[in-house]
């Protein structure tokens, strides 16, 4: 089972939440740490690292002494990752998506693949819960490929918790695509409200299951409780505003663990995301309610 | 020369405009700034850069053939990255 928690607005709390029901679900967890351009699971988790692998994509290398110069790769390349001069041909490694096309059109076979590192791979214990985490480097613009690539190490048996990052563009996408239900996490902000949507027409879009999590309610106005209702929106829970949390938070500290009046807070949640997805996975196959039924 | 590829590209639009160029089979490229990545491809096609004209296409092209301009031995502006 793979839970991505995302959100359109930043800073609405994605983290928090990801830790906190970590700790709170009753079977095993791994949590992804998909942010790769701002990791902080491990701020609050201290996981303790027991592997680390480089991860990027694979971009071309061209053989000049094969190269025609006749030009199909640099034409296919959507991103102009390769020029094709009068007199040879260049590639712009730092362009490359590493889509592979341009190896496979070369009629010469003169273009091989070669791995260009954009960051790493984490992996670790904190305590019951699996961590990994993803960590692009200084100056990378291109984040989706090391996000599979944490993704690629989502466990088989234990609940899958993915802190995605924030936005709709394709980082985001990349997080949560194929999860089995997306938490959207939001604030009764005017800002939280307009995001919110732009996150709700993406996961639409990519026909996952969601819910929403009204984080720091009490502290805005009704107009995101309003459009859930409006759109018929499945709200899994409302954590109140609370100035002791904002603090426990800037500390670095868990708080299910520091603050013991969140901990029901987060266990609720947990038991509406376990029945959630047990829902949803009941509809999607019938026939185990028939099996259940005799 | 039609430019439109580099308009409409999402990213390398330079990479994109210094191909043009040397398909055209230039020799010089007179310029108001060159990025990085066009800088890279136009040295590389053996094409030199020169930046400082000002008026028409005619005049920038007679301050060129009589040594007016400023020949480019790097970038002269930074990349969208950097």
């Amino acid at each position: 089972m793979i839970v991505a928690i995302a959100s359109g607005k930043g800073g609405t709390g994605k983290t928090t939440l990801a830790v906190n029901l970590a700790l709170s679900m009753r079977r095993p967890v791994q949590l992804l740490d998909c942010d790769v351009e701002a990791p902080n699971v491990h701020l609050f988790l201290h996981p303790e690292v027991v592997g680390s692998e480089p991860a990027g994509i694979l971009v071309p290398k061209v053989d000049g002494e094969r190269c025609t110069l006749c030009g199909d790769c640099g034409e296919l390349c959507q991103y102009n990752a390769i020029a094709i001069l009068s007199n040879g041909l260049l590639v712009f490694k730092e362009l490359c998506h590493g889509c592979g096309g341009c190896a496979r059109v070369c009629p010469e076979d003169a273009i091989r693949e070669e791995l260009r590192p954009i960051g790493v791979v984490e992996h670790g214990r904190a305590g019951d819960v699996e961590v990994v985490t993803g960590r692009l480097n200084v100056g990378e613009a291109l984040a989706p490929p090391l996000i599979r690539a944490v993704r690629a190490r989502a466990s088989r048996d234990r609940v899958v918790l993915i802190d995605a990052p924030p936005g709709t563009s394709c980082s985001m996408i990349a997080a949560i695509h194929g999860s089995d239900l997306v938490v959207l996490v939001t604030e009764p902000t005017p800002f939280g409200l307009n995001d919110l949507a732009l996150a709700v027409e993406a996961v639409r879009a990519l026909r996952l299951p969601f819910g929403v999590v009204i984080n720091r309610a009490g502290s805005g106005d009704r107009r995101v409780h309003d459009y859930c209702t409006a759109e018929g929106l499945d709200l899994l829970a409302e954590l109140p505003d609370d100035r002791r949390v904002a603090e426990s938070y800037a500390r670095g500290h868990v708080l299910v663990e520091d603050l013991h009046h969140t901990r029901p807070m987060f266990e609720a949640l947990a038991r509406r995301i376990e029945d959630r997805l047990a829902r949803d996975r009941r509809a999607a196959n019938p026939r185990d309610v028939a099996c259940v039924r005799v | 020369m039609d430019n439109a590829g580099g308009v409409e590209a999402v990213q390398g639009a330079g990479v994109q405009a210094a191909e043009a160029v040397s398909r055209s089979g230039a020799e010089c490229l007179v310029t108001g700034h060159c990025g990085p990545k066009a800088y890279r491809a136009l040295t590389a096609a053996g094409i030199a850069v020169y930046t400082g004209a000002s008026g028409t296409i005619s005049e920038a092209v007679e301050q060129l053939r009589a040594g007016a301009l400023e020949r480019a031995n790097g970038p002269t502006v930074a990349g969208h990255w950097a």
